[in-house]
């Protein structure tokens, strides 16, 4: 994503953080590798980043399908 | 090294930064709506897809979330109450049919207080919709002054009720020590306020006022602790200009009132450190819309109706139009000074739309009634009841005075209490009678004050028609309203 809910660019620091946002996203998209440890902590990790995107309007979505 | 930014700098940094989320804190209004429509239909269709209860309402009321073309279409998704998220709860034990997951998926279960004597609400939180409780909290705390150096002292239960278990959570995420003040008795969590040199207390008002007549009993000087913030939540008691003033002089402390509720799991608004006589609503994650009772139709600003709350926050249980029965008036974000463009509930929650007595004619709201006692000093804790004697409706004002009050200024008070009670009720005449000392009852969680005893089927209905919907009496503050040296009033009166 380059742009935020309404449209605007993204800022640099922004745009860190989305790529931040999809990358723990693609990480429990698919988390059969890694220990129970990795998983919990990614999807806290990823709970706390989508409150970022959210209060960014950087993206806006629910998250149950990937444990969170 | 010199050019090496350190995390203390950073702190710093961020600290003094004025807004928790200065990007939408301070957003144009149009922005702002485009950014609530955005998620408002993310949030229908989530609903639509995920939830069999919402499947079923929107399908009754003719809706499909592809409707929702612009802002004004919101009007068009069915409204919620809470007699239908119960029947749902009971009807398919133990949470219904609205969650959009079953219990797998989340990581807490919480219900209402059920203080008001019916049955709990149940609700669940998924592990993101834990995390977006706390942030609700850091936008109140922050805008207060509290930060990473804090120590937050917490009074509350620390059970299933939801109640301050967000602030909680708020409070570690700023970075705040966080002090749980659960499982203890009053005299002990005052002793820990100060032992800890707590900066921030977090409580219902009126255990804001229990825990300072404790420091009272046991010889603690809480003016003189480290407290400088109070943060209130849990009755509408915290916007009364007379009551946030009395907790102010016996804390030596500024208090700021928010108001939550379970079925969001957190708060919506929350008063800014100007105290301009009202709370900002927290519009990027919330739609407050204030209708008229009678007609469901949105008032404009400045008329009073009934609070109708849609939620971006909460996965696990969607909420679209939530009747909240929460009495509200809404000005524009022009009110305050804060720099916020976020519209503010002027004197936070006024009631309930369905609190309202009928006495003779007369309309009564507990709150007014409160603002009046709030006033005298000497009253520690007061009752409402309602009674009928014959056929005639009789209302009582049981207070019960701080000890050592002696007759003659008893005396003073009581002809205070029936002349103002009487002006701020087209000259209704209250019994006032003087309890024993320590017979009223006490709370830690929501206060219950009044107590209709009149016969069910003799109670004139209280549901407050569209059409004569009006705000409790003394209820605007004025700008300002809440500086503990403004608004005392003295044995003269």
């Amino acid at each position: 994503m380059s742009t935020d809910l309404l449209g605007r660019a993204l800022t640099a620091e922004e745009q860190r953080v989305a790529d931040l946002y999809e990358e723990l996203k693609s990480l429990l998209s698919d988390s059969s590798g890694l220990p129970p440890c990795a998983v919990a902590n990614l999807r806290s990790a990823l709970a706390s980043v989508a409150v970022t995107v959210a209060d960014l309007g950087i993206a806006y979505e629910h998250l149950i399908d990937y444990g969170c | 090294m010199a050019d090496v930014v350190t995390a203390r700098d950073e702190e710093v940094h961020v600290s003094s930064a004025e807004f928790w989320n200065p990007k939408t804190e301070t957003l144009a209004r149009e922005d702002l709506r485009a950014l609530q429509l955005a998620k408002l239909r993310y949030v229908a269709q989530w609903a639509e897809a995920r939830s069999p209860f919402y499947r079923r309402s929107f399908a009754r009321a003719g809706f499909r979330s592809d409707q929702l073309k612009t802002f004004r279409d919101l009007a068009r998704i069915p409204l919620l109450t809470r007699d239908e998220w119960m029947n749902s709860q009971l009807g398919r034990p133990p949470f219904g049919e609205l969650p959009a997951a079953g219990p797998a998926a989340a990581i807490r279960l919480h219900t209402t207080s059920g203080t008001s004597g019916r049955t709990p609400l149940r609700a669940l939180d998924s592990r993101k919709d834990w995390c977006w409780t706390a942030e609700m909290w850091c936008y109140a705390l922050w805008a207060v002054g509290v930060r990473a150096g804090d120590i937050g002292y917490v009074g509350f239960g620390y059970g299933s009720f939801i109640g301050f278990w967000g602030l909680h959570n708020g409070l570690e995420k700023i970075g705040a020590l966080t002090v749980p003040g659960g499982a203890q008795t009053t005299a002990q969590r005052v002793r820990q306020i100060v032992d800890f040199d707590a900066t921030v207390v977090a409580s219902t008002p009126t255990y804001a006022l229990r825990l300072a007549q404790e420091a009272r009993a046991l010889g603690i000087d809480l003016p003189g602790s480290k407290v400088h913030t109070v943060i209130l939540s849990g009755e509408p008691a915290g916007s009364i200009p007379e009551t946030k003033a009395l907790i102010e002089e016996h804390w030596g402390a500024k208090a700021y009132d928010t108001a939550g509720m379970t079925e969001i799991s957190t708060i919506f608004m929350f008063e800014p450190k100007e105290q301009p006589g009202g709370c900002h609503v927290i519009e990027d994650h919330f739609i407050e819309e204030v209708l008229d009772p009678a007609t469901d139709e949105e008032l404009p600003y400045g008329e009073p109706g009934e609070r109708v709350c849609t939620s971006f926050g909460r996965s696990m249980i969607p909420l679209l139009r939530y009747r909240t029965a929460d009495l509200v008036v809404k000005v524009p974000h022009t009110a305050a000074t804060s720099g916020r463009t976020w519209d503010l509930y002027q004197g936070g929650i006024l009631g309930r739309v369905d609190d309202m007595k009928l006495v003779r004619g007369t309309n009564v709201y507990p709150r007014t009634v409160e603002s009046i006692v709030r006033g005298f000093p000497e009253i520690e804790e007061f009752q409402i009841e309602l009674v009928r004697a014959d056929i005639r409706d009789e209302i009582i004002l049981h207070v019960e005075l701080v000890p050592g009050v002696g007759e003659t200024r008893w005396m003073q008070i009581y002809a205070s209490l029936r002349r103002e009670l009487a002006d701020a009720h087209e000259g209704l005449q209250f019994r006032v009678e003087r309890a024993d000392e320590g017979s009223l009852p006490r709370f830690e969680l929501k206060a219950r004050r009044l107590t209709d005893r009149r016969p069910a089927s003799a109670v004139p209905a209280t549901t407050v028609p569209a059409t004569t919907v009006t705000a409790p009496a003394t209820t605007a503050p004025a700008p300002g309203a809440g500086d503990a040296d403004a608004r005392r009033r003295g044995d003269s009166r």
